[in-house]
């Protein structure tokens, strides 16, 4: 009932046991790689995410990814009436990149999107920055979750 | 910042204050250019930044042989994005790009730096210009 309240189809409902499982099967990487690919996340803060609109435009927006370490698996909360969730319930393709700046690696990964939601996802994954966006705090109904899971990745020098 | 997106606000690249974007992309920041390519794949790559000014247009180097100058020709449509993450401020161009041969333009963009990117030098046949109209931008802070 709490879903049909929402003007977002088709979202996935999500319990906190889901995502909690690690690194997910397609993602295979280094323990070496790995431990890069976490620094890069760390270090640039902010990401950059690509998405495609329904006639096939580009659309990036900066946006910054949960806190949680990553596993293969990026997090992004979003409000339910934002562009980017009508990007990804319509064209999955997802792109992230974290930038180089001036002269560091920069970070693409490429991932498939999905739009989750659901209370126990919603306390896992709530920050207290969330609060100026969300005042209802993780109840609120309009809080969901892009999820990107890592297909694959490139570093640029 | 929260963990949603940054703000953002749309400018029109030819407003009269558009000061603010040649700013911005005149700069060394490294560009990031998205392109799709044929099978409707999108990428991302860092290139250098070689626009020491700019008139509505983006001029970047590539190479012939390279996937990007393929994906630009088959969706002109890119986005370049300049990311200061020092200061927090992003912005996003919406342009439509082309392949130029001009060896003038070309020497004139020329800069020692960027022999670690395409180490046969300003006079390579190989090399190609990318042009990138400017079509709108987005600035996030």
């Amino acid at each position: 009932m709490a879903q049909a309240e929402l003007a977002v189809p088709a979202m996935e409902r999500f319990d906190g046991s889901d995502h909690a499982a690690g690194l997910h099967a397609q993602f295979h990487v280094r323990p070496a790689a790995l431990a890069e690919l976490r620094r890069l996340i760390r270090r640039s803060r902010v990401a950059l995410v690509t998405t495609r609109d329904m006639y096939g435009a580009l659309h990036t927006s900066p946006m910054v990814p949960s806190d949680r370490q990553f596993d293969g698996e990026l997090w992004f909360a979003a409000s339910a009436s934002s562009p980017i969730v009508d990007h990804v319930l319509s064209s999955a393709d997802v792109q992230v990149t974290f930038p180089g700046g001036r002269s560091g690696r920069c970070l693409v990964l490429d991932g498939i999107g999905h739009v989750c939601r659901g209370a126990e996802l919603a306390r896992a994954l709530w920050q207290a920055e969330l609060s100026t966006i969300f005042p209802r705090g993780p109840v609120d109904k309009g809080l969901v979750f892009v999820r990107v899971r890592v297909m694959s990745g490139d570093v640029w020098e | 910042m929260g963990i949603a997106p940054v703000q953002g606000l749309e400018r029109d690249a030819g407003d009269e204050d558009s000061a603010w974007l040649g700013d911005f992309v005149t700069g060394d920041l490294l560009a990031l250019i998205t392109t799709v390519d044929a099978n409707g794949m999108i990428h991302t790559r860092q290139v250098p930044n070689t626009n020491p000014e700019f008139h509505g247009e983006l001029w970047f180097l590539s190479a012939f042989g390279l996937p990007l100058l393929d994906e630009v020709r088959v969706h002109p449509d890119v986005l370049v994005t300049y990311a200061d993450s020092g200061s927090g401020r992003y912005v996003v161009l919406n342009g439509v790009a082309d392949v130029v041969r001009d060896p003038a333009r070309l020497q004139a963009i020329w800069r020692p730096a960027l022999a670690s990117w395409f180490p046969g030098g300003p006079d390579d046949t190989a090399l190609a210009l990318i042009r990138v109209r400017i079509e709108s931008a987005d600035l996030w802070e």
